[in-house]
């Protein structure tokens, strides 16, 4: 699958709906995978949440299976401000423009090829540079885009005070998360995250707070606040690594996740059953931690 | 019809002086009658009600009937008064022999028996008592409606005359007495605009040659009756008589050859008619009169209008009605019963219309403009069937053309409203906004080539297409229509500001020829010699009206279309032919259309919207049912089937009905599977109403054989109404008919096709798979299977490839491919080369179609354009600048403190796991609020702290700043440093930040 090809062509569209963006994965993969359904669905997936953690695509949480194109963006971090990740749409006239700039500020742009990704680019020159750079390409710059991006963020306890209360439904199919092993499991368990699975149409995922009341989340953020409140620990940062874990089961929020991934320059890996992001900055590994109630001190 | 003599047969002077006393005695009458000093006597209910006579009819007309009338209140079987009304040419007949003395009719009215005599269309009856010869009828001997008029120039009527004749006169009201005397060419002036008018004044206004009207000296010296005088329309309503009589007012209007100083022609025309009757400016001599052009001068009939309100008497609430000259073809134009036997005045020929690019200065037009413009262009041009283009605008065409992408599709009336918005901002700023005024637009695009002009011309068809009887104009009132969708006032000769007629021509014309030069397209124009000349552009283009439009997605689903298909037009004509015989839905104009000249243009319009159409079906009562489609698609080798539901504009994004749970965005919500246990939802049909959101329903007719097809936007196998030819298919069946449709399918297959069953198919249905229809059947579908029937019309089936936006464009090098079924061997051309169709139906293109370029495909008479682009990112709003900041804290109370001693914000995170923080500065501090000993203080950044000039006020922000800086100092703070900041220095840091606070404490109490 051409991962350009798939970027420019959402970034054309701007916006759109699952069933578009499957189509485009179908008509990128090509061979025998177009056959393939189950394979080609977890290509699909695997597109749809790889350009959402590099920040390209945005996709809706309501239920009703929307995508967005982000506005391309030179984004820097403090704590490398002489580097910048394009990050957003792009389409090829973006792109010529973006190297004509860079070459006429003196920057240079470093592009790396990745399997059925985009290309990731980057450009390196002094801050000025950079600025000079976004402005003359016509896209966004950004010299501190984890706080940026933070400012957007909704703490998990935030999200909790506003979730709406619902009842929890009957007939449907329920799994419980495990806050000890970290893992779905049928076993009922008290005052744990629990996923209703209807028989036509998506799920949800309740969470009781409390003997009266159980609210309704997403699911990721369900399983960050049932931590917060049971005072359990699911993400673990390394400052000496400077490598943030998530349980593989209990994947980073959306918005987190992509924030780890602008930061780290790469996407999560998977080692001993969790995600690594590394390098992630104490700061940016701070705010993430602070939003899903994981800080410890 | 024999013409009339120039000039009347000669009236002796002596009948003059007969005719002179009755009109002094007729004034000294009027006098004595008259109750009001001023303005019209008040009428009669008899005289106001219409068709109570003449004078009534006129007062109708006048005083607000013209409203009553355009808003469809005429009483059934009453005859127009249109000012067609050979009344008006009596009137001037009767002009010839006058007296200059317009001040006496003030306030007068006709006769009821004069205008009686003067509605039948002729002088006879007056003209037989007076004359010595009889009147110049019709050879027949019938009356003549419009005898030949002389020309306004022509002298007094002389030759005998009769003391009956006087006695006529006498008998006859004063209005009417008065108008006989009036002079060719006069405007009569109610008493009440005495002081502020001429007391008479001639046919024409005169408009002569001027720097400021923007008229050559040739223009200039064009008839006088060219120019405009000012009819003035005040309100609202503006019925088609106002508009035929502005039309033909304009139709002759010079037009500026590019950009020249002042105001537009009609403009100018009607600042010179002010600016001469305030002056009240002589009458030009006989002779002038005489040496200018017939054409000009035979123009002229009467006409009631009211008065123009700069020459309303003051406190005077309703404006005086006044007659006044009009030109000839206003009054034949003016209604369905005008004779068209009467001369028409020459009008400029379509040829002379300038309709090269315009290259003199303008202002551009506004980005969403130009957008709105290329997208809709695109959309006509590409849509353009058989080297014929038609701007067939309705909301639902717009939807489809400003659309993006089919997954983002606009409402019909969001992109109405956003296609208005930008013509009337672009017509604000581009031809109200200059001297150039509609000429600016008479150019391309200078980006994408595409005439400028596309927009506003659309916008001129969107209000033709509105035209039908509504509750506040009739159904042909056009200008008032343009005026409301460009948000602009009518001006004094009843068109929209800064609305020429022969640039607007320009336009139509400058379009063809582009469309012709560049797109080798013919683009739909009206005959020469059209009725109402400028409205009838863009009535070309919409043949059928909103009231058929509404009615044609009813049409599609009884033809068994798709949403957005493309049917070839010898097809859609036959289907129409056959739904507008059997239902007879189509109003008689629709129908009338569809069997006349226009049926091109029908059709054309009707292609447009089946493209445009959105598959949904509004019924009667309001409520939209679109239909839910069935999809195959095969998982692990096995059938599988969903339902598939279109959501519509305004449906709710989650579709709750029952146990039914639905959720999907624009366009079309998730695919619900079927199981094993829904094969009643197929055989029994359904009808979902959605819970909270009325009217919002889905449905499914039940069925026996469903034919499954590729579809353009889905994989799989999506539902039809007629078997396609040529096209790997499937049918879905019901195990009891099956027997039927089985040897059905191996006759129109040639072959027996593949069952399958089990799966997850629900129970009792099977699949017919591998169905490929080669033939019809000898004796047609299986009874009670209409869906069977074999599609007549040729289908070009896209399949894959990257599509951008609704319409016929792919991304380049990723092409679709092009499944092609009921070609019956036709010959299959691409850009005009010919190209194979294998044995599956799929176009071998080799590779071409991967290019970038606009590639047309034709199949026998169906053509088919497709655009292969480079993709281009889509403009999206900038995300929005805040200067909130955000810091991460942990458990406890902290206070956030910024450089300046004012910047404070104060945190309390009660959860185990910390939280987010926000304020609107930049942190400097995060000071945990303790008071223990050894407070957590946590720099943020090294920035210093802000020196304040003078003293600080104590307000309670600093007070809070400074306390928390105190209090964390006095109790030996833990204090940890910044990223890249080493303690020494946070503490350095600190310490001036403890200093500053101490220092604003002491000020305070100092002050104290």
């Amino acid at each position: 699958m051409n991962g350009n090809d798939f970027i420019h062509w959402l970034s054309a569209l701007g916006e759109g709906g699952w069933d578009a963006f499957r189509q485009g994965v179908r008509e990128l993969a090509g061979g025998a995978i177009q056959e393939n359904e189950a394979e080609l669905l977890r290509l699909a997936a695997t597109a749809r949440f790889r350009l959402s953690e590099e920040g390209s695509v945005e996709f809706s949480k309501d239920g009703r299976k929307r995508w967005r194109v982000l506005p391309p963006v030179l984004a820097s971090l403090p704590e490398d401000p002489g580097s910048a990740a394009l990050c957003g749409g792009r389409c090829p006239g973006l792109l010529m423009r973006l190297r004509s700039a860079a070459e006429a500020c003196r920057c240079r742009v470093e592009t790396k090829p990745r399997e059925a990704l985009p290309d990731r680019v980057g450009v390196a020159g002094a801050p000025e540079a950079l600025d000079a750079v976004a402005a003359a390409a016509g896209i966004g710059r950004s010299r501190n885009f984890a706080g940026e991006m933070a400012g957007g963020f909704v703490p998990v306890d935030a999200l909790l005070a506003r979730a709406p209360a619902a009842e929890p439904m009957t007939g449907w199919r329920r799994r419980w998360f495990d806050l000890a092993s970290r893992r779905w499991t049928d076993r009922e368990l008290p005052r744990a995250v629990c996923e209703y699975t209807p028989q036509h149409g998506p799920g949800v995922v309740l969470l009781p707070v409390s003997r009266r009341r159980t609210v309704k989340l997403p699911r990721r953020e369900a399983l960050y606040a049932a931590a917060s409140l049971a005072g359990a620990s699911l993400l673990s940062y390394d400052a000496a690594s400077e490598t943030l874990r998530a349980p593989m089961h209990a994947p980073l929020p959306e918005g987190c996740a992509r924030l780890a991934c602008i930061s780290s320059g790469s996407f999560g890996q998977v080692e001993d059953g969790c995600v690594c992001y590394r390098p992630v900055p104490l700061r940016v590994a701070g705010l993430i931690l602070a939003c899903l109630g994981q800080s410890r001190g | 019809m024999r013409p009339r003599p120039r000039t009347q047969s000669t009236i002796p002077g002596w009948a003059l002086v007969l005719v002179a006393a009755a009109t002094a005695i007729g004034l000294l009458k009027s006098l004595l009658r008259r109750r009001q000093p001023f303005g019209p006597a008040p009428m009669t209910p008899e005289e106001a009600a219409p068709g109570g006579s003449h004078a009534g009819a006129l007062s109708f007309f006048a005083d607000g009937g013209r409203d009553a009338l355009e808003a469809g209140t005429r009483p059934s079987g009453e005859k127009p008064p249109t000012p067609g009304d050979t009344t008006h040419n009596a009137s001037k007949d009767k002009t010839q022999s006058s007296a200059p003395a317009s001040s006496v009719l003030s306030g007068s009215r006709i006769h009821d028996e004069s205008c009686q005599h003067l509605q039948q269309g002729s002088l006879a009856p007056i003209l037989q008592a007076t004359l010595s010869e009889p009147p110049r009828g019709r050879d027949d001997g019938s009356e003549s409606k419009h005898p030949e008029l002389p020309p306004l120039h022509a002298e007094p009527h002389g030759g005998p005359a009769t003391a009956e004749f006087a006695q006529n006169l006498l008998a006859a009201h004063e209005p009417a007495e008065a108008e006989t005397r009036a002079p060719a060419g006069v405007f009569l002036v109610p008493a009440s605009e005495g002081a502020s008018l001429p007391a008479w004044r001639p046919a024409a206004p005169a408009v002569g040659p001027s720097a400021s009207d923007g008229l050559s000296p040739h223009d200039a010296a064009a008839p006088a009756s060219d120019a405009a005088p000012e009819p003035s329309r005040s309100g609202p309503a503006h019925g088609a008589a106002a508009e035929a009589e502005a039309e033909c007012w304009t139709a002759d209007v010079p037009s500026p050859a590019g950009v020249q100083g002042g105001a537009p022609a009609g403009e100018g025309a009607v600042m010179q008619f002010r600016a001469e009757a305030a002056g009240s400016a002589p009458p030009p001599r006989a002779e002038e009169r005489a040496a200018r052009p017939e054409t000009s001068a035979s123009a002229g009939t009467l006409f009631s209008e009211r008065a123009p309100s700069a020459f309303a008497p003051v406190g005077s609430a309703r404006p005086a009605k006044r007659p006044v000259l009009c030109p000839r073809e206003t009054v034949r134009s003016a209604g369905p019963n005008a004779d068209n036997n009467s001369p028409r005045r020459p009008k400029r020929p379509a040829s002379m219309i300038d309709a090269s690019e315009y290259t003199g200065p303008g202002v551009p037009p506004p980005a969403d403009y130009i957008e709105c413009n290329r997208l809709l262009s695109v959309h006509l041009f590409d849509g353009a069937p058989a080297g014929r283009l038609h701007l067939p605008v309705s909301p639902r065409l717009l939807a489809t053309a400003l659309s993006e992408s089919p997954s983002s599709r606009l409402s019909p009336p969001a992109a109405e409203e956003r296609f208005v918005g930008a013509v009337r901002l672009a017509y604000r700023e581009c031809v109200l906004g200059g001297p150039w005024r509609l000429n600016s637009l008479r150019r391309p695009d200078p980006e994408v080539g595409v005439p400028l002009c596309v927009g506003v011309l659309a916008l001129s068809v969107l209000a033709a297409h509105k035209m039908h009887t509504g509750e506040t104009f009739s159904s042909s009132a056009y200008y008032a229509r343009l005026a409301g969708l460009l948000d602009v006032p009518l001006n004094g000769s009843g068109l929209p500001e800064g609305f020429v007629g022969t640039e607007f021509e320009a336009l139509w014309r400058f379009l063809a020829r582009w469309a012709s030069e560049s797109a080798d397209l013919t683009l739909a124009l009206p005959e020469a010699d059209a009725h109402r000349r400028y409205v009838a552009y863009p009535l070309e283009h919409v043949p059928l009206r909103q009231l058929d439009l509404e009615k044609l997605p009813a049409f599609f689903e009884w033809a068994g279309y798709r949403a957005g298909e493309s049917v070839a037009v010898a097809a859609l004509g036959h289907d129409l032919d056959q739904w507008s015989r059997s239902r007879a839905a189509l109003s008689e104009a629709g129908r009338e259309a569809l069997r006349d000249g226009r049926r091109p243009a029908v059709l054309a319009q009707a292609a447009a919207e089946i493209r445009a159409w959105d598959g949904t079906v509004a019924e009667s009562a309001g409520v939209r049912q679109p239909q839910v489609e069935i999809v195959l698609s095969m998982a692990m080798r096995r059938p599988q089937l969903h339902l598939l539901a279109p959501c519509r504009e305004g449906y709710p994004p989650v579709f709750r009905a029952g146990e039914i749970e639905i959720s999907g965005g624009p366009g079309w919500y998730d695919p619900l599977e079927l199981g094993p246990g829904d094969g009643h939802l197929l055989l029994d049909g359904f009808e979902w109403a959605a819970e909270g959101a009325p009217g919002c329903l889905l449905r499914r007719p039940r069925a026996l054989a469903v034919v499954l097809a590729p579809s353009e936007e889905h994989s799989g196998f999506v539902s039809r109404r007629h078997l396609p030819k040529e096209m790997l298919c499937a049918v879905l069946c019901h195990e009891p008919t099956a027997g039927r449709v089985a040897p059905y399918l191996a006759e129109v297959c040639g072959a027996a096709p593949k069952i399958m069953r089990g799966g997850s198919l629900p129970d009792g249905w099977l699949v017919f798979a591998g169905v490929r229809a080669r033939r019809a059947a000898a004796g047609g579908a299986p009874e009670g299977l209409p869906s069977l029937e074999l599609a007549s019309q040729v289908t070009v089936s896209p399949q894959g490839g990257l599509r951008l936006g609704s319409g016929w464009t792919w991304m380049e090098g990723h092409p679709p491919r092009l499944l092609v079924a009921g070609h019956d061997g036709a010959a299959v051309l691409l850009n005009g080369v010919p190209v194979c169709i294998d044995g599956d139906g799929w176009l071998q293109d080799g590779g071409e179609l991967a290019r970038a370029g606009t590639w047309t495909l034709k199949v026998g008479a169906m053509e088919r354009r497709l655009e292969i682009a480079r993709p281009v990112m889509r403009p999206s709003p900038p995300p929005a600048a805040s200067a909130t900041r955000t810091v991460a804290l942990g458990q406890g109370a902290w206070h956030l403190l910024g450089a300046a001693p004012f910047q404070v914000a104060q945190a309390d995170v009660a959860g185990r796991g910390g939280s987010l923080a926000r304020c609107d500065f930049e942190p400097v501090w995060a000071v945990a609020a303790s008071a223990r000993r050894g407070p957590k203080v946590m720099q943020l950044s090294a920035l210093p702290p802000k020196d304040i000039p003078g003293r600080l006020r104590q307000s309670p922000a600093a007070q809070r700043w400074v306390a928390a800086l105190y209090e964390a100092s006095v109790r030996r703070p833990n204090l940890q440093p910044a990223l890249g900041v080493d303690l020494a220095a946070a503490e350095a840091v600190w310490g001036r930040y403890v200093e500053a606070a101490k220092r604003i404490k002491r000020q305070w109490r100092a002050r104290r």
